[in-house]
């Protein structure tokens, strides 16, 4: 319009890009009356180099009348204006914050003298055809993010709705109209949008819940956005809806069916329960049944004492021999019921202390003492100083010690030495039992306290047990508010370490 | 001669008291369940040894039942039972003294001695 009320050969409107030397100046708009249109990007620095460039950056208007005579210029840039065959112009920067620079200028292809009315003219018009285009950006962006949004809105798996709340006399939701629906909400629900839109939830679906409409009617009162897990009964459906509070009674809602996971949830909820029942089943047979085998060893006992009395006085040193393993036996027997009897009362939570004022390293040296007979091993006890008395159930802590002592007898090398530490620490007393056999490998050791853990030896005939030893002596310690740990490496001996504090933590 | 009366349902554990408690020291009977107690009467012992769990009664009403019967009230009572932790249970509350199986015979007669000697007529 400028260009043909001008009568000039053309009229750019110019975007600047880029920085530095790669700065480029690419045309938004041309006009073309008599010279050739320029080309869509040209290097900024060729044409605008030198003083063009800096009256453009303090928002003065360039005029030139001849490039050919305009001392200003240097002969790269009159060569670059020859290339696009202009002369005279009249050119001006807009320099809009956070933006880059915009240039609209007139070239005329002979010299020109240029009038203070047009010079005034150019720099009106410049700052229109900036504004239009902006309006225009703003608008295409806006129309390519509605084209987003309403993409996303018809091809989203949820189910989007706008409702918003009807409300009787006294103000409380009793129903939802249904303001905007998308296409998964037919998907979802099996009703098509064109039945829904705008009509009523409880007219949609007559036998909806009525906490569906409380839950929105509190979202609506916190106006905070909520994630609801519900059930639609009459569908046999569950749903998960986020609702967002909008203005004016007005809830967003996206929903999707979680009906499948919901289902799978409840089916390894239900598995849980069985496994814990059979546990507990488990746990129950192992109680009844060595309740039940205490009866019969009770008078097993009674008799192996009578016939060993008796064998000592009146049978054969090979009798009386035999009838010393026999007992011997039954009390293993004993021995292993009274262990499954303390695993099924640590599993019920029932195993009870009877807390004393004990002194650990006396009680060390009495089950040493015990042991000593049995076997060839050395034993060495290492008490630096005394320990302070503490409390604790002096028959749990001893199964502890024989526990451990009896592993490490078992599992070593029978003439070699077993260390037995009793250490003063600052809050607690720390006993370790050291053996020189066979090390326990890493991947073993925590999984050692474990109920009816064994280590896979080479020849597991050789070891016998139930796995449950360290098990209850780590629970029997953990009751103390204990520590129990090991140090161990194949080929390297192990240590079993436990401590005990001086005195117990109040609850 | 200590007379003993042992209330146990279990046929061995019965045979075992009477191969342990023998005359001349002392006189056993050895009843299968408490009902001769509750109901007919039977002769007043030195000591009762009651098994916790007797099939038709427990162990512990029978202790509360002749420490209210004036016939028998000063007798002490001794409980029997396989489970460890007696004491803390209402029955063994009621009784004078209790024993977990299974026991050693010294066990059962230091026991037994003590409570049968040392009780207060």
């Amino acid at each position: 319009m400028l260009g043909e009320h001008l009568q000039v050969g053309r009229a750019l409107y110019v975007e600047v890009e880029g920085e530095g030397p790669d700065t480029v100046a690419a045309i938004v708009r041309q006009y073309v009356r008599d010279l050739p249109p320029v080309p869509d990007k040209v290097p900024y620095v060729a044409f605008c180099d030198g003083f063009i460039g800096e009256l453009y950056r303090t928002d003065q208007t360039v005029v030139v009348t001849d490039s050919e005579t305009d001392p200003r210029f240097d002969e790269a840039v009159r060569a670059s204006w020859r290339t696009i065959r202009v002369r005279a112009s009249v050119s001006l920067a807009l320099n809009k914050q956070g933006r880059e620079q915009v240039i609209f200028g007139l070239h005329n292809e002979g010299p020109r003298q240029w009038t203070e009315d047009e010079i005034r003219l150019v720099r009106e018009v410049a700052e229109r055809t900036w504004a239009d285009a902006e309006r225009a950006r703003a608008e295409n962006a806006l129309r390519q993010r509605e084209i987003k949004y309403r993409t996303l809105f018809e091809t989203m798996g949820q189910s989007y709705s706008m409702v918003k709340m009807i409300r009787d006399e006294s103000g409380k939701a009793v129903d939802a109209r249904m303001l905007e629906l998308n296409p998964a909400f037919e998907r979802l629900m099996g009703i098509p949008v064109s039945e829904a839109i705008n009509r009523t939830l409880l007219e949609v679906f007559p036998q909806i819940e009525d906490s569906w409409i409380q839950v929105y009617e509190q979202v609506i009162t916190q106006n905070t956005p909520q994630r609801i897990e519900h059930r639609f009964a009459a569908m046999d459906k569950w749903f998960q809806v986020y609702a967002y509070p909008v203005a004016d009674d007005q809830l967003l809602l996206l929903s999707e069916n979680i009906t499948e996971r919901k289902k799978a949830d409840e089916a390894l909820q239900a598995s849980e329960i069985e496994l814990k029942r059979l546990l507990k089943l488990r746990d129950d047979f192992i109680g009844v049944a060595s309740h039940e085998l205490k009866t019969p060893v009770t008078s097993m006992k009674v008799y192996g004492e009578i016939v060993k009395e008796k064998m000592e006085l009146i049978g054969t040193p090979q009798d009386a021999d035999m009838v010393s393993k026999l007992n011997g036996q039954i009390d293993r027997l004993i021995h292993l019921i009274n262990t499954l009897l303390d695993t099924t009362r640590i599993a019920e939570g029932q195993l009870r202390l009877a807390l004393e004022s004990l002194d650990l390293c006396e009680l060390v040296e009495d089950r040493v003492n015990e042991l000593r007979p049995t076997t060839g091993h050395r034993f060495t006890i290492q008490a630096e100083q005394p320990l302070p008395r503490l409390p604790a159930d002096r028959e749990r802590i001893g199964q502890v010690l024989t526990n451990l002592l009896s592993n490490a007898i078992k599992y070593s090398p029978k003439t070699s030495e077993i260390v037995v530490t009793c250490t003063r620490r600052e809050h607690t007393a720390e006993i370790s039992v050291s053996d020189q056999g066979l090390g326990i490998p890493e991947s073993d050791q925590s999984k050692i306290f474990d109920r009816f853990y064994r280590v896979i030896s080479e020849n597991r005939s050789t070891y016998p047990g139930m796995g449950l030893g360290l098990y209850i002596a780590s629970q029997i310690i953990t009751r103390h508010h204990g520590k129990l740990w090991l140090r161990s490496a194949p080929g390297k001996g192990s240590t079993f370490i436990f401590s005990l504090p001086y005195s117990t933590p109040r609850p | 001669m200590m007379k003993m009366i042992l209330v146990e349902d279990d046929y061995a554990i019965r045979d075992a008291f009477s191969a342990i408690f023998t005359p001349p020291g002392y006189e056993l009977t050895a009843l299968d369940t408490g009902e001769p107690i509750w109901n007919t009467g039977i002769a007043s012992p030195d000591i009762f040894v009651l098994d916790k769990n007797i099939a038709g009664t427990d162990g512990g009403e029978l202790c509360r039942f002749i420490k209210q019967a004036p016939k028998y009230r000063n007798i002490p009572v001794l409980l029997l039972s396989a489970s460890p932790d007696l004491a803390e249970t209402e029955a063994g509350s009621c009784a004078d003294g209790y024993l977990e199986k299974p026991f050693t015979i010294s066990a059962i007669k230091a026991i037994v001695d003590r409570h049968a000697v040392s009780f207060p007529r």
